[in-house]
């Protein structure tokens, strides 16, 4: 599912968020939004989804303006913060949301083993969330973004506060994801993982300054480091 | 919708103290009241005229559950002065031409029992007799036969009120009610999800409430027990709506538990505690917008005036047009989480 941002802008009490944002994928494939803490990523999520309205401009998913209920059958989001009910087990908080998205009985007990099983919980499928680490519940919550089979995935800071192992497991997922179709938008602010992305949208003080192939951006380095980017940004508003 | 509720269900249950709160404390709770307004096996002290009263009138109320003493053996000013004087004397009993007097220094448990015994040992020696109470701090009686359907509705309301909305702030700030939203579930089905969820432990809430006061506290049920049930269950359900309504205002757990003495403890005061007529200034009408008014009127007309469905069903038509404006506000406000 095609994303098209249009000229967007958001501001929270009178204070400019993001400014001027455009940008459109294009079929498949993983877009990393990249950007230092409070450059907006969030901010962007939440707009795509439709969770908050826009102040100026315009998104589309599949051709249709967000909030669209259609549209959001076809999404899976991952938060920031695990959106989990600790008093309830890892498989009741996907039978939960399997229940939002409309899913029959069959097809959810379907989607849950098969979601458990590609993030290794199957063993804690009964446990109470709050005796989960927080590991598992990065898993348990981007278990809950799959579940509905979606053609686009929204994941903010999906690898923030997991080990170096799980990270390696997870974007191996992630590939398997695009491989699958699926258009993914991830947000991070740790520069190494922009690699495993395809196309990256560099945010710095609420604008996009970049928005172009991972490949062309670092090609356009001197030290072959997408970091170069944002110091060029932050030098050029020092001037 | 279906599934909220079973989640809401699920997840109380998931939470043993909760669950206690909900099902346990407003039993606890009236258990205490019934103690402290209730009968007790108090036995009350009578100072009596002994030389001018009937010897019959005396002699009968030294047969009923009390302790004589004869008036003769104090000095004093006034009856009112003994009163206040000796504090073991709940009752002065003087005669007055034809008619009986008697003098209490309030009206307690105490002095009611007093006031009681008496009444009946009259009516056993003559029915001619008539008596003129005086009172002389009036501060109005209270007691759990009379004042049950107050706590029967205001308890109720309470406990349900404190989870229903402690619980949904806690999904505002934690994010997953915006998570939730970002599917396709549509904002109704939210809400109502939300009020049968809630609204099961209301139901098994009120069952065990209902039992407990009526059958083992025996509070006294002049009319049909069911309209009690129908009553104190839409009594409850408003209180989930009105608690997920008073959430939205609420930043944190703290702010909502802030809301409590604003917003709820105010509600008993409105309720029949007091009677509206007597509240100066127009105040009394204040009670006209508070649901739990609604729901302890009705309540009272059916235990102690013994109404039928006629007799409640424009307080109930009230109580559930006040549910049905709160469930609208709270379907309209779920758009700050997503406009559709």
């Amino acid at each position: 599912m095609n994303v098209t941002v249009n000229n967007l802008s958001k501001g929270f009490s009178g204070k400019p968020v993001l400014n001027g944002i455009s940008f459109e994928t294009s079929g498949g494939g993983i877009l990393c939004l990249l950007g230092p803490s409070g450059a907006g990523k969030t901010t962007l999520i939440r707009l795509i989804l439709g969770a908050i309205p826009a102040d100026g401009g315009s998104i589309t998913i599949g051709g249709y303006a967000v909030p669209n209920l259609k549209v959001l059958g076809d999404i899976g989001y991952m938060p920031q913060n695990d959106a989990l009910y600790d008093d309830l087990t890892g498989e009741d908080n996907l039978k939960f949301y399997g229940s939002l998205f409309g899913m029959g009985r069959r097809r959810r007990k379907e989607r849950i083993d098969a979601v458990l099983q590609m993030l290794d919980l199957e063993q804690d499928r009964k446990k109470h969330v709050r005796y989960y680490s927080g590991g598992m519940k990065k898993r348990l919550s981007l278990a809950t973004a799959l579940l509905n089979e979606p053609k686009l995935l929204l994941l903010d800071e999906p690898t923030v506060g997991i080990d170096p192992v799980l990270k390696r497991t997870v974007w191996q997922s992630f590939a398997a994801m695009k491989a699958a179709g699926i258009t993914l938008i991830i947000s991070t602010h740790v520069m190494d993982e922009v690699t495993e992305c395809d196309t990256a949208a560099l945010l710095y003080g609420g604008r996009l300054i970049h928005y172009d192939a991972v490949d062309n951006l670092i090609a356009s380095t001197d030290s072959g480091r997408i970091e170069e980017l944002f110091y060029r940004a932050a030098g050029k508003e020092e001037r | 919708m279906k599934g909220i509720a079973i989640r809401v269900i699920r997840q109380l249950r998931g939470d043993k103290r909760t669950i206690m709160m909900i099902l346990f404390a407003p039993i606890f709770m009236f258990t205490l009241i019934y103690f402290l307004l209730g009968d007790t096996d108090y036995v009350p002290t009578v100072a009596v005229q002994e030389s001018a009263l009937p010897q019959a009138i005396v002699s009968a109320l030294g047969d009923e559950d009390v302790h004589l003493a004869d008036l003769a053996d104090y000095t004093y000013t006034s009856e009112e002065q003994l009163l206040i004087d000796h504090k073991e004397i709940d009752m002065v009993v003087t005669r007055n031409g034809l008619s009986i007097d008697t003098y209490i220094l309030e009206s307690t448990v105490k002095s009611a029992k007093a006031l009681q015994a008496l009444q009946s040992a009259v009516a056993k020696v003559s029915q001619t007799v008539s008596l003129q109470s005086r009172v002389v701090y009036n501060e109005g009686a209270s007691t759990f036969q009379s004042l049950g359907f107050v706590f029967l509705a205001f308890l109720s309301f309470f406990f349900v009120f404190v989870i229903s909305g402690l619980t949904l702030v806690r999904e505002r700030t934690g994010g997953t009610l915006e998570r939730l939203m970002m599917t396709p579930v549509r904002r109704w089905e939210v809400m109502t999800g939300y009020m049968l969820g809630y609204g099961f432990f209301a139901v098994i809430q009120t069952v065990l409430i209902v039992v407990y006061t009526l059958y083992v506290l025996h509070l006294p049920c002049a009319g049909s027990v069911w309209l009690v049930f129908f009553l104190m269950l839409i009594n409850a359900v408003v209180a989930v709506l009105f608690g997920s309504m008073v959430s939205i205002m609420a930043a944190t757990e703290l702010q909502m538990v802030q809301f409590i003495p604003i917003l709820i403890i105010p509600q008993v005061f409105f309720c029949g505690l007091i009677p509206l007529e007597t509240i100066p200034l127009g105040i009394g009408n204040v009670a006209y917008i508070v649901p739990v008014y609604y729901s302890a009127e009705a309540i009272r007309r059916v235990l102690v005036e013994g109404a039928g469905f006629s007799g409640i069903w424009l307080h109930a038509l009230a109580l559930i047009g006040y549910g049905a404006a709160l469930w609208v506000v709270n379907t309209l406000a779920l758009k700050k989480f997503r406009t559709l």
